[in-house]
């Protein structure tokens, strides 16, 4: 009976982020160019801790994460304050919290992975070699679900779109510019920005083909971390109307 | 200039009676260059604007445009959501006869107002770690670039879907301050002059960096917040307008 | 698109409204999305001083119309003439949801051209006449669905129209400011005024000079109103 009831709501929220098409023409288009500026911004960059004939594949790769996670963390945050009401009705009707918010992680899952698809296309297409498509997909994929459950806490505290973006928006900039290294910041703070250690286990699925010997360990935790964060926070806005 | 006038009280009255957003104009700047004033460490650099290569630290180099960028990009998601969230009143509003340039002059107006708070909050926060050379410049240049994305951002939110305009307002900015015209990027693509960035943008880090003012950098910038001014105010007229 | 505030205009006196062969169809950008026809050549010509009303089924484009004959929304086939001013009550309430009442006032009389001496008396008699003066301090978001209703009624009537538009315009009414409304729109009509409701509840026949149904995406006039 719940997965039945996970299946529906699942299949109705996807339904709801899918059927703009808008939505549908961002997850296609803004990817690739975020990719190529990147890159080609990068390249001018002649201090950074590698050699510079890779600047402007670092440049694209950095690109492609930040591109997926973000996409993802809007399509989180957007989905939730638009649907807070009618997930509150639901909840009001019957539908189980926990499950409603199960089917927002598979969603959330759905709209990361196809993101990461058009991102990791991008970044082959700009001519950066990726030595294991499917690590580095996976990589990408655990961003996106970082970032779109982060979209949901932002989302559940914040339910209106304007201030919720304005939140998500600064918090995704002070994440991406340190930890995508153009800033050489030498301080434990930077552990704990979301996109830290996805950027490294990204550079080196692209590069060696592997995640051996990289902080595997710590990203996972970060993914159940914010699970936990998302759920309490989704639960709380959908059960008792508690927000900003 | 009464109708003008109306619609400007109207709208301040509509976004200021959010108390959330007010204090987010102030404390989002203040919090990103705060905490990435005490990140940034101070190592050596060298920093490059058009009128000199300058010799100093990372956080005197990169904080000034860090400080803009915080502006900008409140100014920017401002100024998408600021013409969006009222798009079916404004209509009917258009529909009672208010001119469509009566109610573009109030929303600009609000607008720069909101981008003048952020870019004020910014710098208020940046001198605590660095104080530009030229301040008011600084501020000057800040508040044009700010004001010309919140337009940017209008046009954005009602030629795109909401979601795609907060996307596209997150990373043109970000792209443009942070990479393509950061003062640590030593030769950036000749194409990226067309982002405003290369503009006030950089007449802002100008200011921050050297004590000769950047007028022509300046000129310029303003050259593209009237272009965008003009642009924003067909846009929003077509969308609010049948 | 043509700013609705009076017009000076040719032709007969009388009519205040003609709209001939609307047309209208939904298209999705998605292309395994169905096109939606929902008008499909309907004609209305309203008279100075009549009540009209305009029924039809769920979704069987009531609302469509009136935005078409408001100018709201651009018809794909067929012509409408407002020789007169109008005034349209939408069926979404579309307020700043920010102001108060008389701020409200204040913002949409200007943009008729109304002076201020006017704006105020025109706020002074419709709060009183439907009954939610005491809320005139009030913040738009901070009024009930029925309160708000009032005042987007009260806004699109402010400026003396020639011809009201009104999209379900007492959905949430107590029954006494329901009467108060008919008493109004008896009043308008007296004055010249014409008045079409789209409404599902015209239940009450003879206040109406003619009652029109919507099928098919076409409008024929019903037998059974009142004269």
């Amino acid at each position: 009976m719940r997965a039945r009831s996970a299946a529906v709501g699942a299949s109705a929220h996807a339904k709801s982020v899918l059927r703009k098409p808008a939505t549908l023409a961002m997850l296609a288009v803004l990817p690739p160019f975020v990719v190529v500026l990147y890159g080609a911004a990068m390249a001018s960059f002649p201090d950074v801790a590698f050699l510079s004939a890779s600047a402007e594949s670092y440049g694209r790769m950095g690109g492609a994460l930040f591109a997926t996670a973000f996409l993802s963390g809007l399509v989180g945050l957007f989905g939730t304050v638009s649907a807070e009401r009618a997930d509150r009705y639901l909840s009001f009707a019957g539908f189980p919290a926990v499950v409603l918010f199960a089917t927002r992680v598979v969603v959330s899952v759905g709209v990361a992975g196809l993101a990461a698809v058009v991102s990791l296309v991008a970044l082959v297409g700009a001519g950066t070699g990726v030595a294991s498509l499917p690590l580095a997909y996976a990589v990408l994929v655990l961003a996106g679900v970082l970032y779109s459950l982060l979209g949901v806490v932002v989302g559940a505290l914040v339910p209106r779109e304007l201030e919720g973006s304005l939140v998500l928006v600064f918090l995704a900039d002070f994440d991406s510019f340190l930890s995508g290294g153009v800033l050489d910041v030498n301080t434990d703070f930077v552990e704990f920005l979301p996109l830290h250690y996805p950027h490294a286990l990204f550079t080196s699925a692209v590069r060696r083909g592997t995640l051996a010997g990289e902080p595997l360990v710590p990203a996972v935790a970060y993914l159940a971390v914010f699970v936990v964060a998302a759920g309490v926070a989704y639960a709380a806005a959908t059960g008792r109307g508690w927000s900003l | 200039m009464t109708r003008t006038g109306t619609a400007l009280a109207a709208t301040v009255k509509q976004f200021a009676r959010t108390p959330v957003l007010v204090a987010l104009l102030v404390v989002l700047p203040a919090y990103f260059v705060g905490l990435l004033g005490v990140v940034v460490p101070d190592s050596p650099v060298v920093a490059s604007v058009p009128s000199a290569t300058v010799e100093t630290t990372l956080g005197a180099a990169v904080l000034p445009m860090l400080a803009t960028l915080a502006a900008v990009m409140v100014a920017g998601i401002a100024g998408l959501f600021l013409t969006v969230n009222t798009l079916d009143a404004d209509g009917w509003l258009a529909l009672a006869g208010l001119p469509s340039r009566s109610l573009f002059a109030a929303r600009a107006a609000a607008l720069s107002a909101a981008a003048a708070v952020a870019s004020l909050a910014s710098t208020a926060v940046l001198v605590v770690h660095v104080a530009p050379d030229q301040v008011v410049l600084f501020v000057a240049s800040t508040l044009v670039l700010g004001v010309t994305y919140g337009l940017v951002g209008a046009v954005v939110g009602v030629v795109l879907d909401t979601l795609v305009g907060v996307y596209v307002m997150l990373f043109a900015p970000a792209v443009d301050l942070f990479l393509f015209h950061s003062p640590l990027a030593a030769d950036p693509p000749s194409w990226s002059a067309v982002f405003p960035g290369r503009w006030a943008g950089v007449a802002a880090i100008d200011a921050a960096l050297t004590a000769d003012p950047n007028w022509g950098a300046f000129a310029v910038g303003l050259a593209y917040l009237g272009g965008a001014a003009v642009v924003a105010a067909v846009a929003v007229r077509r969308a609010v307008t049948v | 698109m043509p700013n609705i505030s009076k017009q000076s205009g040719t032709g007969d006196a009388d009519v205040v409204l003609d709209a001939d062969g609307l047309a209208k169809t939904y298209s999705s950008r998605l292309p395994w999305e169905p096109d939606v026809p929902v008008l499909r050549g309907a004609s209305l010509e309203l008279r100075a001083g009549e009540i009209v009303g305009i029924v039809g089924e769920n979704g069987s484009g009531k609302s469509t119309l009136m935005q078409c004959l408001v100018g709201v929304l651009d018809p794909d086939a067929g012509t409408v003439s407002r020789p007169g001013g109008v005034g349209w009550c939408p069926q979404d309430d579309r307020l700043y949801d920010r102001l108060t009442v008389d701020e409200t006032f204040r913002l949409f009389g200007e943009a008729h051209g109304m002076t201020g001496a006017e704006i105020a008396a025109a706020a002074d008699r419709l709060t009183d006449r439907l009954d939610f003066q005491r809320f005139r301090d009030r913040r738009v978001d901070r009024l009930s669905g029925g309160n708000r209703r009032k005042l987007t009624l009260s806004v699109s009537l402010m400026h003396d129209p020639d011809v009201l538009l009104l999209d379900e315009p007492y959905t949430g009414f107590d029954w006494e400011t329901y009467l108060a409304f008919w008493d109004l729109a008896e009043d308008l009509s007296e004055q010249g005024t014409a008045v079409a409701v789209i409404s599902h509840l015209v239940s009450e026949q003879d206040r109406f000079d003619s009652i029109y149904e919507l099928a098919d995406g076409e409008l024929t006039e019903a037998d059974d109103a009142g004269a």
